[in-house]
């Protein structure tokens, strides 16, 4: 009986100190916004590096870890590539019971700025900062010309077929992203 | 003393007063015939009229809007209005004036390049399978055209209508009419538009 008290004791204690620990590490590792200090907000902000190619699919995210209110309500004021749009954010409950917000959207080709809004407790409005990523290159957006010259040495023309074949998978991704978003509009719009 | 604190205050006044330019692109399908800028900040917007236009080529333009670098703040944005000859307006897109290391257009940015890592052993894994490669190139070229086709087959009729009629109403309508034609990754920019419109309207309706 005792074995069993100290057992639930310890077990308490490590999920108690792993709730913790977890929480520390994303604020870490993530940003703690000064504004909401009733509310902390956090999110890992997006790297150039990190940004898929333009047009494909790209996630916006943020932990409120102090709360599992899902009545609250968020959304993003986001720039893609000059062109600004309010984006509204789905809310749900992440694998430790704290509320999480995210919201698709698509890379840029060379620019985005995004900030986030955190309504629906009190009268108070959370927000962010803006946050502003600028690729270090320009992407080519150049649809993939497949030719291949005979006249060119075997190696060389392997090689460019391997060029040709990945530039190929970029163009069907390209149009595979507008294919998407049609039928999305389509369901949406019946 | 007295001279210390003149120069101190020109210096101060000169730095409050220093201006830079930011670039913006738009594309209009005629030349201007002149341009204004504009400066929004949470405070207020300003105009500055009379900015320089520049043609980069037949359909693009780019506008140079000074901004004062006590305007250059945080969720500060640029941008510009052209006026036609016929009384056309044409918006530029935003442009973030927070940091002025930014302000070029995407213009100056370098091309990407492709990493292409070339060595004896690759050569020769490509070359003993040469066969597959040709079948992949193939392969992705078929795919390619049939994602071509279902785009062009969705994109059309009462549905195409339907969107750029949406299109307008939003207020997003680009220079050109939507079109299956059109650069897969500007039709996607201008497809997500549309959705993320609607998909704000039915989350707040």
């Amino acid at each position: 009986m005792r074995k069993q008290y100290i057992f639930t004791i310890l077990f308490k204690a490590l999920f108690k100190a792993l709730f913790v620990a977890s929480t520390f590490v994303t604020i870490l590792c993530g940003h703690l916004n000064a504004f909401a200090a009733e509310m902390p907000l956090v999110h890992k902000p997006i790297l150039a590096e990190a940004l898929p190619l333009p047009g494909q699919t790209m996630k916006l995210m943020f932990l409120l870890p102090m709360t599992k209110d899902l009545g609250l309500k968020a959304r993003a004021s986001v720039v893609i590539d000059g062109e600004a749009m309010d984006i509204t954010m789905e809310g749900s409950l992440d694998e430790l019971d704290r509320t999480f917000f995210e919201a698709e959207i698509r890379a840029p080709l060379t620019e985005l700025s995004y900030k986030f809004y955190v309504s629906g407790s009190g009268d108070r409005v959370v927000t962010t900062d803006r946050y502003q990523i600028l690729r270090s290159c320009l992407p080519s957006t150049q649809l993939t010309t497949v030719d291949v010259s005979e006249d060119l040495p075997k190696v060389e023309r392997a090689r460019l077929m391997v060029e040709l074949s990945k530039g190929l998978e970029q163009d069907i991704q390209a149009y595979q992203g507008s294919v998407d978003i049609l039928k999305e509009l389509q369901e949406r719009l019946k | 003393m007295k001279h210390l604190l003149l120069v101190i205050s020109l210096l101060l006044t000169s730095t409050v007063l220093a201006e830079s330019t930011v670039e913006l692109l738009v594309h209009t399908p005629v030349t201007p015939e002149k341009a204004v800028g504009m400066i929004i900040t949470p405070q207020g917007i300003s105009e500055k009229t009379g900015v320089p236009v520049t043609i980069i080529e037949p359909g693009l333009i780019q506008v140079s809007v000074p901004v004062a670098s006590s305007e250059a703040k945080k969720d500060s944005f640029a941008t510009s209005i052209t006026i036609t000859e016929g009384g056309e307006l044409f918006f530029s897109p935003l442009k973030s004036i927070a940091d002025p290391k930014r302000y070029g257009s995407h213009l100056s940015l370098p091309i990407c390049k492709n990493l292409k890592v070339q060595n004896r052993t690759l050569d020769e894994n490509i070359m003993s399978n040469i066969g597959a490669v040709q079948s992949l190139l193939e392969i992705r070229k078929v795919r390619r055209d049939f994602v071509k086709l279902e785009l062009s087959a969705l994109l059309r009729g009462d549905f195409l209508e339907k969107l750029e009629r949406m299109e307008t109403g939003f207020g997003l309508a680009g220079a050109t009419p939507l079109s299956a034609e059109m650069n897969p990754y500007e039709l996607t920019s201008r497809l997500f538009r549309i959705l993320a419109a609607v998909r704000n309207y039915e989350a707040n309706k």
